[in-house]
């Protein structure tokens, strides 16, 4: 009697480490890193704070095409870019404040429904290829926003404000203040307890998008996204619109995408005009990863963990670097080595995983029809 | 499953060896700590390794804060421009330390101002110095407390008068849109433009790709080795060639030294500026010694045969500036310097370049021709090797050239 | 991002209608939330001055206050600046000798970067009481486009003093 009882709980806890282990590992590497690091408790904290705000809604945008079954939507770099050019011409129009937010949100808003939609129909066309398609389709698309940003604005799209034009009177500069928007939407309802500052509406915000994708999921279009991330084939024959449905998805994330970094920006302060996209899209995903999703199902307890987890690498591992190896550059090659690391141990575990199940289940059928099951690997079959 | 956990203590076993690495280093703090903290910020070695060898020049001198020093050195990622979030936090963690008392950032790149201002909130006594700034001047000069640039305005003009004394009838530039929308090096690229209009160069530009963009540095690197026997053909041997960015640098010297060309220097001069990569030479005895950098460099150049071709300065830009500027900071925190004092940084930067002339003056914005008095240009003499120096310095900049205004 | 009209096969003119519904609410307040955003977020640039003008005799000692901001005190012949948003704003005026302060609402055309409030002229009553204001340095440029190149990239471009600081 006593082996049978023995072999699930072993079993659950390699498959709990299993299912884990990249939020572990994080979590064994920061856990070196904040002592060492000898950054005060206070500072940390603060900064953590702060890039929850920065970075959270930007996270979440990676929710729904994963919904979707199709992975992690790197395409979200578009999204990002509509938001970029909506910043520019809220700052250009000298529209400050949250308005000045607003007036980005819905500029970028047609935008990156273009943009999301035209990134739809072409992952639609590279089905079970999405993720590298979307990593290739924002390189693409880079170097189409430079074209707009750098040689059509003020040449073709009005641009009034000299402040931000290059003095040969076309072209937007290399960095871009936003001084007229910085922190408003951080700044509009700060709360002080003890010796942090809170952007509470920062907050909210990222709240009621978290409410929104609850709610979403509950309707006739979330539940059909999750029937296509299930199973393409299966949907298609239930009646459900299936590549209408994928390009939805996208469109939403790609407008909140541009959300995303319209409130990252407006923390930052300041704009790289040309680059403060290219890698959003990667440490968004590092981020998910790291909070223990796949890229197959992703859940908001998961952004939240990895956006905390991922930052707080971010925070203590350059300094700890710096004081252990004696060299700052480790301590920073260190940790961009860490977040790809992360990236690639998370896609690799997912195809181990699934290959992993399919065996089990298959072991799983013929135990059935030997008639002693494995209760393991039945469990592990169903997972 | 095995996979999986085979994975998981592979990468325990990393883990494990990087976290063991920390037992070796040693944690002991001195007695003799110091009384006050610097920190220094600069790229990493493959981004720009002189203005690091600088920081660690100031450690050798002062001490690291890990060791009861006063130099807390940290660089910023190779990638900047894509992760100023990095950047940002980074120069802010330093301010977290109550003991600090100045920041000097080399080279500051684009996030610095932004990082300076989160700074200042913070911290308002901490002196904030930035090393060849990469934002635009009225920017940076907002946030920063001393700037200091290499003298773009007179080197536009300087550098096409030493390329005319090398014998120069054509001068190359090459660079990408990026580094052309700063308004420092587009402005640059302007003077020259017309100082070899002046001076009966031809002028031409060529592209290269931004190290920075998806190419990354070996992509760049690979261009301008493929491209420059082309370029000579197109433009002949008696062509000089400039380029604005420190990768591409080596590539070009080596292709240069091999076809023939011609050098004046780089954007941001040094012996080592390419030159020991392109020559593959071994300077690890030398470190820090920068006359003895500076022989071994021209033997070099002149055993492949470039006596007269090729030019630098004979102390580093960027070391200079990272170790003159940490050297001010402590004169100034220790009040032996005045805040804003052209000659006192002068005095620090001497420290680093014994026997060496520096000239240069205040930045003074081209549109409403304010002087900003907290952003110095600064410049030396070219040393051209197997030749010796030539005076630069004591070129007289046309009046002119400084009211030319960045329009391209 | 309505689902409905896939299955909308039983009552296609109903779907029809109640989608043409709902995405004329939508543009309305896309356009309504771009209005208000605009309106309000607007900044302008007041520059106060407690000069002399047109006959009127500038105050010895007073005190200016827009909207909400903190009070600032201008002798005679000083000027100061507030950065403000939106384009209605109450300007209380207190001479400090005693009298009730005089609060007196100003309206701003949407397109003044940088207007100069005259003080005596508020204060008599005088309308309006301000005149748009350019500083030279970031005039929006007449007519850019008939200007040749050259001249147009000649121009100045320093960031605009109100953005100055945080």
């Amino acid at each position: 009697m006593n082996t049978p009882f023995k072999l699930p709980s072993a079993a659950r806890v390699r498959r709990f480490a299993a299912d884990n282990v990249v939020v572990l590992i994080f979590l064994f590497v920061t856990a070196i890193a904040v002592p060492s690091s000898k950054l005060s408790g206070t500072y940390i904290i603060q900064d953590l704070l702060t890039r929850y705000g920065r970075n959270a809604f930007l996270v979440f945008s990676l929710l729904l095409p994963i919904m979707a079954g199709m992975g992690i939507n790197f395409g979200m770099v578009l999204g990002a870019m509509a938001g970029e050019i909506g910043l520019i011409f809220a700052v250009d129009q000298g529209i400050a404040g949250v308005q000045g937010l607003l007036y980005a949100v819905l500029v970028g808003a047609p935008i990156a429904i273009l943009l999301g939609w035209i990134a739809g129909q072409v992952l639609n066309r590279a089905r079970g290829r999405e993720m590298v398609t979307g990593y290739i389709l924002g390189f693409f698309m880079d170097g189409v926003y430079q074209f707009v940003v750098l040689y059509l604005m003020g040449a073709i799209i009005p641009i009034t404000s000299k402040a931000i034009t290059l003095s040969r009177g076309y072209g937007i500069r290399n960095t871009l203040g936003l001084d007229s928007v910085r922190q408003s939407l951080d700044k509009l309802l700060m709360l002080k307890v003890g010796p942090f500052t809170l952007p509470m509406a920062t907050y909210l915000v990222i709240a009621l998008l978290a409410i929104f994708i609850v709610w979403f999921r509950r309707t006739k279009l979330g539940q059909d996204m999750r029937a296509i991330g299930q199973d393409q084939t299966v949907s298609h024959s239930a009646g459900i619109p299936v590549e209408r449905t994928r390009i939805v998805a996208i469109v939403i994330s790609t407008l909140l995408a541009m959300v995303g970094q319209i409130i990252f920006l407006q923390n930052m302060g300041n704009m790289a005009t040309y680059n403060a996209h290219r890698q959003t899209g990667f440490f968004a995903a590092a981020a998910i990863l790291v909070g223990g999703a796949s890229v197959a199902k992703a859940t908001i307890p998961n952004v939240l963990v990895g956006v905390g987890l991922l930052h707080l690498m971010y925070i203590v591992v350059p300094p700890a670097g710096a004081r252990l190896f004696g060299s700052a550059q480790i301590g920073e090659y260190f940790r961009d080595a860490m977040s790809y690391a992360v990236i690639a141990l998370a896609l690799a575990l997912h195809a181990w995983r699934k290959r992993a199940n399919a065996e089990s289940a298959r072991a799983g059928l013929r135990g059935a029809a030997s008639g002693a099951v494995d209760p393991a690997k039945t469990e592990g079959g169903a997972a | 499953m095995k996979r999986i956990l085979k994975g998981l203590s592979l990468a325990l076993v990393l883990v494990v060896a990087f976290a063991g690495c920390q037992k070796q280093a040693p944690d002991a703090e001195g007695p003799a700590k110091a009384a006050y903290h610097i920190g220094v910020v600069t790229g990493t070695v493959s981004q720009s390794e002189d203005d690091l060898r600088g920081a660690e020049e100031l450690i050798k001198r002062y001490g690291k804060v890990a060791d009861g020093g006063m130099i807390q050195h940290i660089t910023y990622p190779d990638n900047f421009m894509d992760q100023q979030e990095t950047v940002i936090s980074q120069i802010v963690a330093l301010a977290d330390d109550p003991l600090m008392k100045a920041i000097v950032m080399n080279q500051a790149i684009p996030g610095a101002a932004e990082a300076f201002k989160r700074v200042r909130e913070k911290r308002s006594d901490i002196l904030l110095l930035a090393g060849e700034p990469h934002e635009d001047p009225l920017v940076i000069q907002e946030a920063a407390d001393l700037a200091v640039n290499s003298d773009f305005i007179s080197r536009g003009y300087t550098i096409i008068w030493a390329a005319k004394e090398l014998g120069a009838k054509t001068f190359v530039h090459i660079s990408f849109p990026r580094h052309m929308s700063y308004e420092t090096l587009g402005l640059r690229r302007q003077i020259m433009e017309a100082a070899a209009a002046d001076l009966g160069l031809k002028f031409a530009f060529e592209t290269a790709p931004d190290p920075t963009s998806d190419v990354g540095v070996p992509g760049a690197q690979q261009f301008i080795l493929e491209n420059v026997p082309r370029w000579i053909e197109k433009y002949g041997k008696d062509t000089a060639f400039f380029c604005t960015n420190d990768a591409h640098t080596e590539p070009l010297l080596k292709q240069l030294l091999a076809y023939g060309g011609l050098f004046v220097e780089a954007d941001l001069p040094s012996p080592l500026m390419g030159y020991p990569g392109a020559l593959g030479i071994d300077l690890t005895a030398e470190a820090g010694n920068f006359p003895a950098i500076l022989k071994k460099v021209e033997q070099a150049v002149i055993d492949k045969g470039g006596s007269g071709r090729f030019g630098t300065w004979a102390f580093s830009y960027g070391f200079t500036v990272t170790a003159g500027l940490g050297e001010y900071a402590k004169n100034v925190i220790e009040g032996k310097a005045e805040k804003g004092k052209l000659s006192d940084v002068y005095v620090a930067f001497g420290e680093f370049t014994p026997g060496a002339t520096w000239n240069g003056g205040y930045y003074i914005d081209a549109n409403t021709g304010v002087r900003a008095k907290n952003h110095i240009l600064v410049f030396m003499d070219t040393y051209v090797l197997g030749k010796g120096f030539l005076p630069t310095t004591k070129q007289v900049v046309p009046e002119k050239y400084y009211s030319i205004k960045f329009q391209k | 991002m309505s689902a409905k009209e896939v299955s909308g096969a039983k009552a296609p003119l109903r779907v029809g209608t109640r989608r043409a519904a709902a995405l004329v609410l939508v543009a309305a307040a896309y356009l309504g939330a771009g209005a208000w955003a605009m309106l309000t977020g607007k900044s302008h640039t007041i520059l106060v001055d407690n000069k002399p003008v047109a006959g009127l005799e500038a105050f010895r000692l007073v005190e200016v206050a827009v909207g909400r901001q903190e009070p600032v005190e201008l002798g005679r012949g000083e000027r100061d600046k507030f950065a403000v948003q939106g384009q209605r704003h109450r300007v209380k005026i207190d001479l400090m000798n005693g009298t009730e302060p005089v609060t007196t609402t100003i309206v701003l055309p949407y397109d003044a970067k940088m207007v100069l409030l005259s003080l005596p002229k508020l204060a008599a009553g005088v309308e309006p009481a301000w005149e748009p204001f350019e500083t030279g340095q970031d005039a929006p440029p007449p007519a850019a486009d008939e200007l040749p190149e050259e001249l147009f990239g000649a121009a100045i471009d320093p960031a605009p003093p109100e953005s100055v600081g945080d």
